[in-house]
């Protein structure tokens, strides 16, 4: 045989060995979720797929709050499940969840490339990150998963009014809430806005945010957009501070905000106007910490807990079992991950179950999140829950606190209300539509 | 390039030839039916992972001619992508082009872009033209992030466009599965004429620009226009490649094009070898799995001991520095030269020295 068979030979057979190869690696899982039976109740298990940032440029945020999810759905699950009435069987019947985490980096192909492998064998997802949720939003609208989001941008709602089943309030209406409390503390107030202009797009969208200012009867001295990367503000507070408003709204991270209450001190304009921090990502201790007394009389936003809230009994549980599983101390990442999502959605998935029994179809399941009434895991999600179709977030309720002269941050109000300035566009409406 | 022993070029024809020899011909064709054959077997996953690998390829392969073969530095890829992806949904979600005429139009509409970025190019080269194509990435991104042209259609803003999935004779392309054939078809029409390009005229006219520009004009090469020609074509395969990724995702965010991705295609070229279509393939099949299976390792790290997870997020980012730090001590000149190393011993075996 000629040396040149030789060679056809022996690349061809690299070929069909190289196949077979590719075919096993492809194979995905077939099972969807499933059902077992043991001695007690029969229990069955919901498989949830996780889009994990435990890299990237929000890992230090999405890190241990994506940990915490994995971790909130598996303390259910070691304790025992959540039991519900099958009206199908007439007979009592255990939950429990099967959560497999992925790390996307916060990048968009690498989230594309997990949905992709999970699919076949995951009815419901859930994810931080407001990039990855974009990415995955079509994806998921088509093949009608659920979709369990833990995010604040409004943008989403534009993707996904009635998948979106869960998550924080957007930005929007967060500023909204602000502004509400402004205008009924004082009346015709003039205000000034520090916004966020970073790689997950803007927290605040201009002309719809000034129209809801001036229908509350707020005057507009103006915004200023702070990039991401920003390491110095002066400009910008310079600006503002020249329109003399009475209140500063940072609509930024908590570094950001630090990054400005720091320079307005070095410029000697920290005492001339009202700071108000608007995110809820400000959590107040974190402030204080980067800040010190630059943070005295900070006005901002939290929600459902502060974590000065120590000797709460949730607080104790998440603490104890965290630092079990992962030799880690809590921290705010962990309370927003175990508490926001995922605790409220067993609860979303336990309606579900009591009402349609088992198996849960993905619409069933969103009925079950959407019928999420006032729901308090140990005082620890305390506020009002309030979901509909047309709000399809669970947190309509956040408290306002204020830094004291002891540096402590002390509740001052509650704030209950329904979205403000983030609509359902027609257009998102219609994608929906079968 | 060497031939097979007793295989010689006879006539101009045969020297420009892509495929030159019965063997080549038979794997071409195993490859193809390999390749056609592979989505049937293949699970959701391995076809997105294909179908990903095979639009950077696309992209990689502009950026090679313009760098790797012309010389032209590029810091706006990325961006470039972007212009197409974007141009392709506008037309299609608001124009109501077919996608089929939208296609080729969205590289056209990047390459178009890509020539007035072009305009620097006389007068500067190397890292000076580096920064002015960089420019060129955040301006972009900035005017599709500001919906700077709202009167006459809409990029969507910060809140991205949702494109229309891909459709052909009202077939939709919507699933990785049928988008798998189309987004093939394209890659290899692209390798097709890329080859074909750096063999004509015109690839040996960037060959002498890229080498030694003084000499390539005094030879009767007109410069500048080739330079503008290397920036038109490299954008239009980043364009092509922006508007499959589009219509196969759905959506055409400005987080998907950012400079990091385009610092990427830089790695992509570099580690598959400057100057080579080869090395264009071998860059984004390397780089690309090699995230992929980082973050399943990192993953995988933190979940078999969740002590450790904090470091095994660390992880990917390891892994991946180790490999281009390695890639570049071993083998600088890029896996197409390791490849042609290979290939050249094969042919001499046993007689490899």
């Amino acid at each position: 045989m000629s040396s040149k068979w030789k060679k056809l030979i022996y690349s061809l057979t690299v070929i069909i060995l190289l196949i077979p190869a590719v075919m096993v690696l492809g194979c995905s899982k077939s099972a969807t979720t499933t059902s077992s039976t043991s001695a007690g109740p029969v229990e069955h298990v919901i498989k949830i797929g996780l889009f994990a940032s435990f890299t990237g440029p929000i890992a230090e945020t999405s890190e241990p709050n994506s940990r915490s999810q994995v971790l909130a759905f598996q303390y259910v699950t070691d304790n025992g499940g959540v039991k519900f009435r099958n009206p199908k069987t007439g007979k009592d019947e255990i939950l429990k969840f099967d959560v497999t985490a992925q790390d996307t980096g916060f990048a968009v192909p690498p989230a594309l490339a997990a949905y992709q492998q999970m699919k076949d064998s995951i009815d419901v997802f859930t994810a931080t990150s407001t990039a990855q949720h974009e990415a995955l939003a079509p994806a998921m609208i088509q093949d009608k998963k659920l979709y369990i989001a833990s995010t604040w941008s409004a943008t989403l709602v534009n993707f996904m009014p009635r998948r979106l089943v869960g998550g924080y309030m957007p930005y929007q209406d967060m500023f909204g809430e602000m502004i509400d409390y402004i205008a009924k503390t004082k009346p015709g107030a003039k205000i000034a806005i520090i916004a966020a202009d970073a790689a997950y797009g803007r927290t605040l969208e201009e002309q719809p945010v000034k129209d809801y200012v001036k229908s509350k009867g707020i005057v507009w001295t103006g915004i200023e957009f702070l990039p991401g990367t920003a390491s110095d503000t002066t400009v910008q507070l310079k600006r503002i501070h020249d329109q003399h408003p009475d209140y500063i709204i940072m609509q930024v991270a908590t570094g950001q905000t630090a990054l400005i209450l720091k320079n307005a001190d070095t410029m000697g304009i920290l005492k001339d106007q009202q700071w108000v921090a608007g995110l809820v990502n400000g959590f107040p201790r974190d402030i204080v910490n980067l800040v010190g007394d630059k943070a005295k009389g900070l006005i901002g936003l939290t929600p459902y807990v502060l974590d000065t809230m120590v000797d709460n009994k949730a607080m104790q549980i998440i603490a104890s079992y965290t630092k079990q599983k992962l030799g880690r101390d809590w921290r705010s990442g962990f309370l927003m991950g175990w508490t926001l999502t995922d605790m409220a959605a067993v609860e979303g998935f336990r309606i579900a179950a009591e009402k349609y029994g088992w198996p849960l179809t993905t619409d069933q399941m969103t009925y079950g999140m959407l019928n999420i009434k006032n729901y308090n895991w140990n005082n620890l999600f305390a506020g009002p829950v309030n979901t509909s179709p047309s709000s399809p977030f669970f947190a309509t309720s956040n408290y306002l606190y204020k830094i004291d002269d002891s540096l402590y941050p002390v509740l001052i109000d509650t704030i209950t209300s329904g979205p403000h300035i983030a609509q359902v566009p027609v257009s998102a409406k219609q994608l929906w539509e079968p | 390039m060497s031939l097979p022993s007793g295989i010689y070029n006879v006539s101009y024809k045969q020297d420009m030839a892509v495929v030159r020899t019965r063997t080549q011909w038979v794997l071409l064709l195993s490859l193809f039916v390999a390749l056609l054959a592979f989505p049937f077997f293949a699970g959701n996953y391995w076809t997105y992972l294909f179908n990903y690998v095979a639009i950077t390829i696309i992209a990689a392969l502009g950026l090679q001619l313009m760098l790797g073969y012309c010389g032209q530095v590029s810091m706006a890829h990325a961006a470039f992508m972007a212009v197409g992806g974007y141009s392709s949904a506008i037309m299609v979600s608001q124009a109501h082009v077919p996608f089929l005429a939208a296609l080729p139009l969205s590289g056209v509409m990047a390459g178009l872009l890509g020539m007035v970025f072009a305009v620097p190019a006389a007068r500067v080269k190397g890292w000076y033209l580096a920064l002015a194509t960089m420019a060129g990435q955040f301006i972009i991104i900035w005017v599709i992030a500001h919906n700077i042209f709202k009167g006459l259609f809409t990029t969507g803003g910060y809140e991205s466009l949702i494109a229309p999935s891909a459709s052909i004779a009202g077939i939709s392309l919507r699933s990785g599965f049928r988008m798998y054939f189309l987004v093939l078809l394209v890659m290899v029409v692209m390798i097709y004429i890329a080859k074909r390009l750096t063999t004509a005229k015109v690839g040996r006219a960037w060959v002498a620009i890229r080498d030694n520009e003084v000499a390539a004009r005094a030879m009767g090469v007109n410069v500048f226009r080739y330079k503008v020609l290397a920036f038109f074509v490299g954008c239009f395969y980043a364009g092509i490649a922006g508007s499959l990724w589009v219509h196969y995702t759905g959506i055409a965010s400005v987080e998907h094009y950012t400079f990091t991705e385009s610092i990427w295609f830089f790695g992509i070229v570099t580690i598959g070898g400057m100057g080579s279509i080869t090395g264009a393939i071998f860059g984004s099949v390397v780089i690309r799995m090699l995230w992929e299976f980082a973050f399943r390792f990192g993953t995988w790290l933190g979940t078999v001991n969740p002590s450790l997870a904090a470091a095994a997020a660390a992880t990917p980012l390891l892994v991946v520095g180790l490999v281009f730090m390695l890639a570049l001590i071993f083998e600088p000149r890029g896996l197409a030269h390791r490849w042609h190393m290979i290939k050249r011993s094969y042919r001499l075996w046993p007689y490899s020295y």
